[in-house]
Protein backbone atom coordinates (compact mmCIF):
# COMPACT_ATOMS: atom_id res chain seq x y z
CA UNK A 1 0.00 0.00 0.00
CA UNK A 2 1.47 3.33 -1.03
CA UNK A 3 1.45 6.44 1.11
CA UNK A 4 -0.37 9.61 0.17
CA UNK A 5 3.02 11.21 -0.48
CA UNK A 6 3.88 8.58 -3.07
CA UNK A 7 0.38 8.82 -4.55
CA UNK A 8 0.79 12.57 -4.91
CA UNK A 9 4.17 12.33 -6.60
CA UNK A 10 3.03 9.52 -8.90
CA UNK A 11 -0.10 11.47 -9.87
CA UNK A 12 1.92 14.58 -10.72
CA UNK A 13 4.35 12.54 -12.82
CA UNK A 14 1.44 10.88 -14.62
CA UNK A 15 -0.15 14.28 -15.27
CA UNK A 16 3.08 15.70 -16.70
CA UNK A 17 3.70 12.59 -18.82
CA UNK A 18 0.15 12.63 -20.16
CA UNK A 19 0.51 16.17 -21.48
CA UNK A 20 1.12 15.68 -25.19
CA UNK A 21 3.05 18.92 -25.63
CA UNK A 22 5.39 18.21 -22.74
CA UNK A 23 5.84 14.58 -23.82
CA UNK A 24 6.74 15.71 -27.35
CA UNK A 25 9.44 18.06 -26.10
CA UNK A 26 11.04 15.88 -23.40
CA UNK A 27 13.57 13.25 -24.38
CA UNK A 28 14.30 11.83 -20.91
CA UNK A 29 12.00 11.48 -17.91
CA UNK A 30 13.41 10.84 -14.43
CA UNK A 31 10.60 9.82 -12.13
CA UNK A 32 12.42 8.47 -9.04
CA UNK A 33 10.31 5.33 -9.46
CA UNK A 34 11.07 1.63 -8.88
CA UNK A 35 13.01 -0.67 -11.21
CA UNK A 36 16.55 -0.78 -12.49
CA UNK A 37 18.62 2.03 -11.09
CA UNK A 38 19.23 4.74 -13.61
CA UNK A 39 21.92 7.26 -12.98
CA UNK A 40 20.55 10.72 -12.98
CA UNK A 41 23.21 12.33 -15.08
CA UNK A 42 22.72 15.51 -16.99
CA UNK A 43 24.31 15.10 -20.38
CA UNK A 44 23.56 17.09 -23.52
CA UNK A 45 22.45 13.87 -25.21
CA UNK A 46 19.73 13.27 -22.57
CA UNK A 47 18.24 16.76 -22.93
CA UNK A 48 15.56 17.97 -22.77
CA UNK A 49 15.16 16.33 -19.37
CA UNK A 50 12.25 16.43 -16.97
CA UNK A 51 12.48 14.87 -13.52
CA UNK A 52 10.25 14.81 -10.47
CA UNK A 53 11.64 14.12 -7.02
CA UNK A 54 10.50 14.56 -3.41
CA UNK A 55 11.82 17.79 -1.90
CA UNK A 56 10.16 18.16 1.47
CA UNK A 57 7.04 18.15 3.59
CA UNK A 58 5.73 20.38 6.35
CA UNK A 59 3.00 19.41 8.77
CA UNK A 60 0.83 21.70 10.85
CA UNK A 61 -2.22 21.13 12.99
CA UNK A 62 -5.04 23.34 11.73
CA UNK A 63 -7.97 21.88 13.63
CA UNK A 64 -8.45 19.45 16.47
CA UNK A 65 -8.57 16.52 14.05
CA UNK A 66 -7.21 18.13 10.89
CA UNK A 67 -3.59 18.15 9.80
CA UNK A 68 -2.34 20.20 6.90
CA UNK A 69 0.54 18.59 5.07
CA UNK A 70 2.39 20.63 2.47
CA UNK A 71 4.26 18.20 0.23
CA UNK A 72 6.94 19.80 -1.89
CA UNK A 73 8.02 18.19 -5.13
CA UNK A 74 10.90 19.39 -7.25
CA UNK A 75 10.24 19.30 -10.98
CA UNK A 76 13.59 19.64 -12.67
CA UNK A 77 13.85 20.74 -16.26
CA UNK A 78 17.06 20.81 -18.28
CA UNK A 79 17.73 21.85 -21.87
CA UNK A 80 20.96 21.84 -23.80
CA UNK A 81 22.48 25.00 -25.26
CA UNK A 82 23.02 28.64 -24.35
CA UNK A 83 19.52 29.65 -25.46
CA UNK A 84 17.39 29.71 -22.30
CA UNK A 85 14.13 29.97 -24.23
CA UNK A 86 13.52 26.19 -24.66
CA UNK A 87 13.98 25.76 -20.90
CA UNK A 88 11.62 28.65 -20.18
CA UNK A 89 9.05 27.25 -22.59
CA UNK A 90 9.18 23.85 -20.91
CA UNK A 91 8.86 25.45 -17.47
CA UNK A 92 5.84 27.45 -18.69
CA UNK A 93 4.25 24.22 -19.91
CA UNK A 94 4.91 22.56 -16.55
CA UNK A 95 3.37 25.52 -14.72
CA UNK A 96 0.28 25.44 -16.93
CA UNK A 97 -0.05 21.71 -16.38
CA UNK A 98 0.25 22.15 -12.61
CA UNK A 99 -2.50 24.75 -12.73
CA UNK A 100 -4.70 22.31 -14.64
CA UNK A 101 -3.89 19.66 -12.03
CA UNK A 102 -5.29 21.97 -9.37
CA UNK A 103 -8.63 22.00 -11.19
CA UNK A 104 -8.81 18.22 -11.24
CA UNK A 105 -7.25 17.71 -7.82
CA UNK A 106 -5.12 15.04 -9.50
CA UNK A 107 -7.96 12.64 -8.75
CA UNK A 108 -6.88 12.59 -5.10
CA UNK A 109 -9.42 14.92 -3.50
CA UNK A 110 -11.11 12.04 -1.68
CA UNK A 111 -7.73 11.29 -0.08
CA UNK A 112 -7.42 14.91 1.06
CA UNK A 113 -5.55 16.70 -1.73
CA UNK A 114 -6.90 20.26 -1.56
CA UNK A 115 -4.54 22.33 -3.66
CA UNK A 116 -1.77 21.96 -6.24
CA UNK A 117 0.34 25.03 -6.97
CA UNK A 118 3.69 26.19 -8.29
CA UNK A 119 5.60 27.85 -5.47
CA UNK A 120 8.76 29.04 -7.18
CA UNK A 121 11.14 28.52 -10.09
CA UNK A 122 14.90 28.87 -10.01
CA UNK A 123 17.21 28.78 -13.01
CA UNK A 124 20.87 28.05 -13.32
CA UNK A 125 23.32 27.30 -16.10
CA UNK A 126 25.56 24.24 -15.76
CA UNK A 127 28.42 23.76 -15.30
CA UNK A 128 28.59 27.54 -15.00
CA UNK A 129 27.24 30.49 -16.99
CA UNK A 130 30.67 31.16 -18.51
CA UNK A 131 31.30 27.63 -19.73
CA UNK A 132 31.86 26.89 -23.41
CA UNK A 133 28.70 24.84 -23.54
CA UNK A 134 25.95 25.16 -21.00
CA UNK A 135 22.86 23.24 -19.97
CA UNK A 136 20.06 25.39 -18.64
CA UNK A 137 18.36 23.83 -15.64
CA UNK A 138 15.23 24.98 -13.86
CA UNK A 139 13.86 23.77 -10.56
CA UNK A 140 10.09 24.17 -10.35
CA UNK A 141 8.92 23.83 -6.78
CA UNK A 142 5.42 22.36 -6.76
CA UNK A 143 3.39 22.19 -3.57
CA UNK A 144 0.64 19.70 -2.90
CA UNK A 145 -1.57 20.78 -0.02
CA UNK A 146 -3.12 17.85 1.80
CA UNK A 147 -5.90 18.13 4.35
CA UNK A 148 -6.10 15.05 6.52
CA UNK A 149 -8.90 14.34 8.98
CA UNK B 1 7.01 12.86 37.66
CA UNK B 2 8.12 16.27 36.53
CA UNK B 3 5.13 17.03 34.30
CA UNK B 4 1.91 18.79 35.22
CA UNK B 5 -0.68 16.90 37.17
CA UNK B 6 -4.35 16.48 36.31
CA UNK B 7 -6.00 15.85 32.94
CA UNK B 8 -3.86 18.14 30.85
CA UNK B 9 -4.31 17.63 27.15
CA UNK B 10 -3.70 18.95 23.67
CA UNK B 11 -6.43 20.36 21.38
CA UNK B 12 -6.40 17.14 19.38
CA UNK B 13 -8.23 15.55 22.29
CA UNK B 14 -11.08 18.06 22.33
CA UNK B 15 -14.15 17.13 20.32
CA UNK B 16 -17.54 18.57 19.53
CA UNK B 17 -20.74 17.00 18.34
CA UNK B 18 -24.22 18.36 18.16
CA UNK B 19 -27.76 17.45 17.20
CA UNK B 20 -30.96 19.39 16.66
CA UNK B 21 -33.40 19.47 19.54
CA UNK B 22 -37.11 18.79 19.22
CA UNK B 23 -37.82 20.78 22.33
CA UNK B 24 -35.73 23.73 23.43
CA UNK B 25 -33.19 22.75 26.07
CA UNK B 26 -33.94 19.01 25.87
CA UNK B 27 -31.61 16.46 24.30
CA UNK B 28 -33.69 14.16 22.06
CA UNK B 29 -34.16 10.55 23.12
CA UNK B 30 -32.54 9.37 19.90
CA UNK B 31 -30.09 12.12 18.99
CA UNK B 32 -28.75 12.37 15.44
CA UNK B 33 -25.19 13.42 16.31
CA UNK B 34 -22.98 15.24 13.90
CA UNK B 35 -19.32 15.56 14.81
CA UNK B 36 -17.76 18.90 13.85
CA UNK B 37 -14.01 19.59 13.57
CA UNK B 38 -12.83 22.64 15.50
CA UNK B 39 -10.50 24.92 13.56
CA UNK B 40 -7.65 26.44 15.54
CA UNK B 41 -8.58 27.57 19.02
CA UNK B 42 -12.11 27.82 17.71
CA UNK B 43 -14.37 26.50 20.43
CA UNK B 44 -15.30 28.53 23.45
CA UNK B 45 -18.46 27.04 24.84
CA UNK B 46 -19.34 27.03 28.48
CA UNK B 47 -21.47 28.44 31.22
CA UNK B 48 -21.79 32.11 32.01
CA UNK B 49 -23.68 33.55 34.92
CA UNK B 50 -24.98 37.05 35.27
CA UNK B 51 -24.05 38.69 38.48
CA UNK B 52 -25.97 41.44 40.24
CA UNK B 53 -23.87 43.96 42.13
CA UNK B 54 -25.90 46.67 43.84
CA UNK B 55 -24.51 50.12 43.30
CA UNK B 56 -24.23 50.98 46.97
CA UNK B 57 -21.47 51.37 49.43
CA UNK B 58 -23.14 48.83 51.68
CA UNK B 59 -20.46 46.92 53.52
CA UNK B 60 -17.85 49.61 53.13
CA UNK B 61 -14.65 48.95 51.23
CA UNK B 62 -15.44 45.34 50.55
CA UNK B 63 -18.29 44.27 48.32
CA UNK B 64 -20.45 42.17 50.56
CA UNK B 65 -23.52 41.93 48.34
CA UNK B 66 -22.97 39.86 45.26
CA UNK B 67 -25.97 38.07 43.82
CA UNK B 68 -25.49 35.39 41.21
CA UNK B 69 -28.53 35.13 39.01
CA UNK B 70 -29.20 33.55 35.62
CA UNK B 71 -27.10 30.75 34.19
CA UNK B 72 -26.62 30.71 30.43
CA UNK B 73 -24.60 28.81 27.88
CA UNK B 74 -22.52 30.97 25.59
CA UNK B 75 -19.59 30.61 23.31
CA UNK B 76 -18.28 30.46 19.80
CA UNK B 77 -17.30 27.89 17.24
CA UNK B 78 -14.97 28.21 14.26
CA UNK B 79 -15.03 25.50 11.64
CA UNK B 80 -14.88 25.06 7.88
CA UNK B 81 -17.66 24.39 5.37
CA UNK B 82 -16.96 20.71 4.87
CA UNK B 83 -19.49 19.41 2.34
CA UNK B 84 -21.30 17.18 4.83
CA UNK B 85 -21.49 19.97 7.42
CA UNK B 86 -22.20 23.09 5.38
CA UNK B 87 -25.99 22.73 5.31
CA UNK B 88 -26.23 21.99 9.02
CA UNK B 89 -24.07 24.97 9.95
CA UNK B 90 -25.83 27.39 7.60
CA UNK B 91 -29.25 26.19 8.72
CA UNK B 92 -28.33 26.91 12.32
CA UNK B 93 -28.26 30.62 11.54
CA UNK B 94 -30.43 30.97 8.44
CA UNK B 95 -33.30 28.52 8.74
CA UNK B 96 -36.33 29.63 10.69
CA UNK B 97 -39.55 27.76 11.39
CA UNK B 98 -42.44 30.01 12.36
CA UNK B 99 -39.91 32.77 12.90
CA UNK B 100 -37.80 30.76 15.33
CA UNK B 101 -34.33 29.30 14.93
CA UNK B 102 -33.64 25.66 15.63
CA UNK B 103 -31.87 24.83 18.87
CA UNK B 104 -29.11 22.30 19.37
CA UNK B 105 -27.72 20.01 21.99
CA UNK B 106 -23.92 20.22 21.97
CA UNK B 107 -21.49 17.81 23.56
CA UNK B 108 -17.97 19.03 24.15
CA UNK B 109 -15.48 16.37 25.14
CA UNK B 110 -12.29 17.31 26.90
CA UNK B 111 -10.28 14.95 29.06
CA UNK B 112 -10.62 17.40 31.94
CA UNK B 113 -14.18 18.79 31.83
CA UNK B 114 -16.62 17.22 29.37
CA UNK B 115 -19.90 19.06 29.21
CA UNK B 116 -23.21 19.34 27.42
CA UNK B 117 -24.77 22.63 26.33
CA UNK B 118 -28.52 22.54 25.86
CA UNK B 119 -30.75 24.81 23.87
CA UNK B 120 -27.89 26.34 21.87
CA UNK B 121 -29.02 28.84 19.24
CA UNK B 122 -26.94 30.71 16.66
CA UNK B 123 -26.77 34.36 17.62
CA UNK B 124 -24.41 35.22 14.79
CA UNK B 125 -22.87 33.50 11.79
CA UNK B 126 -19.94 34.85 9.85
CA UNK B 127 -18.64 33.31 6.67
CA UNK B 128 -15.18 34.57 5.85
CA UNK B 129 -13.56 33.82 2.54
CA UNK B 130 -9.96 34.79 1.98
CA UNK B 131 -8.38 35.09 -1.42
CA UNK B 132 -4.94 35.02 0.16
CA UNK B 133 -5.30 31.58 1.76
CA UNK B 134 -8.04 30.34 -0.57
CA UNK B 135 -9.96 29.07 2.44
CA UNK B 136 -13.37 29.71 3.93
CA UNK B 137 -14.23 29.75 7.62
CA UNK B 138 -17.57 29.59 9.36
CA UNK B 139 -17.72 31.28 12.74
CA UNK B 140 -20.76 30.88 14.95
CA UNK B 141 -21.59 32.79 18.06
CA UNK B 142 -23.88 30.72 20.26
CA UNK B 143 -26.15 31.23 23.21
CA UNK B 144 -27.95 28.46 25.02
CA UNK B 145 -30.14 27.59 27.94
CA UNK B 146 -27.84 25.64 30.20
CA UNK B 147 -24.61 23.71 30.55
CA UNK B 148 -24.20 20.55 32.53
CA UNK B 149 -21.35 18.12 33.13
CA UNK B 150 -21.36 15.10 30.87
CA UNK B 151 -19.02 12.47 32.22
CA UNK B 152 -20.46 9.75 30.00
CA UNK B 153 -18.63 11.11 26.93
CA UNK B 154 -15.62 9.29 25.54
CA UNK B 155 -13.30 10.10 22.64
CA UNK B 156 -14.63 7.05 20.81
CA UNK B 157 -18.04 8.78 20.58
CA UNK B 158 -16.67 11.18 17.98
CA UNK B 159 -16.54 9.85 14.46
CA UNK B 160 -15.24 12.00 11.60
CA UNK B 161 -15.26 9.29 8.92
CA UNK B 162 -18.33 10.64 7.11
CA UNK B 163 -16.68 14.00 6.38
CA UNK B 164 -14.76 14.53 3.13
CA UNK B 165 -11.28 15.74 4.12
CA UNK B 166 -11.34 18.68 1.69
CA UNK B 167 -13.79 21.48 2.57
CA UNK B 168 -15.33 23.98 0.17
CA UNK B 169 -12.61 26.48 -0.67
CA UNK B 170 -12.71 30.08 -1.82
CA UNK B 171 -9.94 29.22 -4.27
CA UNK B 172 -12.58 27.34 -6.27
CA UNK B 173 -15.36 29.89 -5.85
CA UNK B 174 -16.81 32.35 -8.32
CA UNK B 175 -18.17 35.65 -7.01
CA UNK B 176 -20.73 37.51 -9.08
CA UNK B 177 -21.96 41.05 -8.60
CA UNK B 178 -25.06 41.97 -10.60
CA UNK B 179 -24.58 38.77 -12.56
CA UNK B 180 -21.03 39.71 -13.61
CA UNK B 181 -18.07 37.67 -12.46
CA UNK B 182 -15.86 39.72 -10.14
CA UNK B 183 -12.16 39.03 -10.30
CA UNK B 184 -9.62 40.20 -7.78
CA UNK B 185 -11.71 39.52 -4.68
CA UNK B 186 -9.33 39.38 -1.74
CA UNK B 187 -11.78 39.05 1.09
CA UNK B 188 -15.48 38.41 1.40
CA UNK B 189 -17.30 38.33 4.71
CA UNK B 190 -20.99 37.66 5.14
CA UNK B 191 -22.29 38.30 8.62
CA UNK B 192 -25.73 37.30 9.84
CA UNK B 193 -26.97 38.69 13.17
CA UNK B 194 -30.07 37.01 14.49
CA UNK B 195 -30.87 39.58 17.18
CA UNK B 196 -31.52 37.05 19.94
CA UNK B 197 -33.47 38.23 22.95
CA UNK B 198 -33.07 36.27 26.15
CA UNK B 199 -35.98 35.89 28.52
CA UNK B 200 -35.91 36.61 32.24
CA UNK B 201 -34.79 34.20 34.89
CA UNK B 202 -37.00 31.19 35.33
CA UNK B 203 -35.77 28.90 38.10
CA UNK B 204 -32.24 30.13 37.57
CA UNK B 205 -32.21 29.65 33.79
CA UNK B 206 -33.31 31.96 31.00
CA UNK B 207 -36.96 31.50 30.14
CA UNK B 208 -36.53 31.73 26.37
CA UNK B 209 -34.24 32.76 23.54
CA UNK B 210 -36.28 34.50 20.90
CA UNK B 211 -34.90 35.22 17.44
CA UNK B 212 -35.35 38.84 16.44
CA UNK B 213 -35.12 40.63 13.14
CA UNK B 214 -31.99 39.49 11.44
CA UNK B 215 -29.50 41.82 9.86
CA UNK B 216 -27.06 40.74 7.22
CA UNK B 217 -23.98 42.70 6.30
CA UNK B 218 -21.35 42.01 3.69
CA UNK B 219 -17.79 43.23 3.43
CA UNK B 220 -16.08 42.84 0.10
CA UNK B 221 -12.47 43.77 -0.54
CA UNK B 222 -11.46 43.76 -4.15
CA UNK B 223 -9.34 45.54 -6.68
CA UNK B 224 -10.70 48.99 -7.45
CA UNK B 225 -11.32 48.19 -11.09
CA UNK B 226 -14.75 49.59 -11.95
CA UNK B 227 -17.32 52.23 -11.02
CA UNK B 228 -20.33 49.96 -10.48
CA UNK B 229 -20.17 50.06 -6.69
CA UNK B 230 -19.71 53.84 -6.60
CA UNK B 231 -22.67 54.30 -8.93
CA UNK B 232 -24.88 51.97 -6.90
CA UNK B 233 -23.92 53.84 -3.74
CA UNK B 234 -24.63 57.27 -5.26
CA UNK B 235 -27.92 56.21 -6.80
CA UNK B 236 -29.10 54.32 -3.72
CA UNK B 237 -29.79 51.22 -5.73
CA UNK B 238 -29.39 47.58 -4.87
CA UNK B 239 -26.91 45.00 -6.08
CA UNK B 240 -27.13 41.25 -6.16
CA UNK B 241 -24.17 39.19 -5.02
CA UNK B 242 -23.62 35.48 -5.30
CA UNK B 243 -20.82 33.07 -4.55
CA UNK B 244 -20.64 29.60 -6.02
CA UNK B 245 -18.02 27.25 -4.63
CA UNK B 246 -17.30 24.06 -6.54
CA UNK B 247 -15.75 21.04 -4.89
CA UNK B 248 -13.45 18.72 -6.84
CA UNK B 249 -15.71 15.80 -5.87
CA UNK B 250 -18.65 17.47 -7.60
CA UNK B 251 -20.37 19.14 -4.64
CA UNK B 252 -21.57 22.70 -5.19
CA UNK B 253 -22.40 25.37 -2.61
CA UNK B 254 -24.13 28.55 -3.78
CA UNK B 255 -24.98 31.56 -1.66
CA UNK B 256 -27.01 34.45 -2.98
CA UNK B 257 -27.88 37.85 -1.57
CA UNK B 258 -30.32 39.29 -4.08
CA UNK B 259 -30.74 42.84 -2.77
CA UNK B 260 -27.72 44.47 -1.21
CA UNK B 261 -27.54 48.18 -0.41
CA UNK B 262 -24.01 49.60 -0.59
CA UNK B 263 -23.39 51.80 2.42
CA UNK B 264 -19.79 52.81 1.91
CA UNK B 265 -16.87 52.29 -0.42
CA UNK B 266 -13.44 52.82 1.11
CA UNK B 267 -10.53 52.92 -1.26
CA UNK B 268 -6.92 52.12 -0.46
CA UNK B 269 -4.22 53.37 -2.76
CA UNK B 270 -0.78 52.73 -1.32
CA UNK B 271 1.94 54.10 -3.61
CA UNK B 272 3.49 50.71 -4.31
CA UNK B 273 0.34 48.59 -4.48
CA UNK B 274 -2.70 48.17 -6.68
CA UNK B 275 -5.65 50.30 -5.60
CA UNK B 276 -8.30 48.39 -3.72
CA UNK B 277 -11.90 49.01 -2.79
CA UNK B 278 -13.44 47.92 0.49
CA UNK B 279 -17.19 47.81 0.12
CA UNK B 280 -19.73 47.55 2.90
CA UNK B 281 -23.20 46.39 2.01
CA UNK B 282 -26.38 45.64 3.91
CA UNK B 283 -28.94 43.12 2.79
CA UNK B 284 -32.50 44.01 2.02
CA UNK B 285 -35.07 41.71 0.51
CA UNK B 286 -36.07 41.12 -3.10
CA UNK B 287 -39.60 40.72 -4.54
CA UNK B 288 -39.69 37.13 -3.30
CA UNK B 289 -38.91 38.28 0.24
CA UNK B 290 -35.43 36.73 0.30
CA UNK B 291 -32.46 38.40 1.94
CA UNK B 292 -30.10 35.45 1.70
CA UNK B 293 -30.52 32.01 0.20
CA UNK B 294 -28.21 29.08 -0.21
CA UNK B 295 -28.22 25.87 -2.19
CA UNK B 296 -26.07 22.84 -1.58
CA UNK B 297 -25.75 19.97 -3.99
CA UNK B 298 -23.91 16.93 -2.70
CA UNK B 299 -22.52 14.45 -5.19
CA UNK B 300 -23.12 10.89 -4.05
Amino acid sequence: MSSFLTDGRAALIAALRSDATIARRVRTFFDSGPGVRRRRTLSPAACPVLGVSPAGAAVSATANVEREVVQTLQVEVATDGQDAAPCEELVALVMARVEACDESGLGLTASGLADVRTRSVTWSALPDPGAARVIWTAGVEVELLWRMI
Amino acid sequence: MSGPTGDWHTPARRHLRFCPEDEWGQCPDEPDWQTVPIVGDGLRLGATRRCFRPDTQYGGGRRSVHLLSVLEAAGSLVTRPWPQLAALLLDMALCRTSGELASYCMDLYTPSASRRALGAVAERLELTASGRTGDMLLSLSLRGRSVEANDTLAEADFDYSAIDPVPFRFARAVVQLQGQVVTGVEQLSIRVENGLAAGPSCTGLIAYLAAGQRSISVELRKLADDAALHEALREGGTLSLSMTASHPLGHVLSLALPALHPTSVDEEAEPDELARAGVNLEAGIDEAGDDITYELTLEE
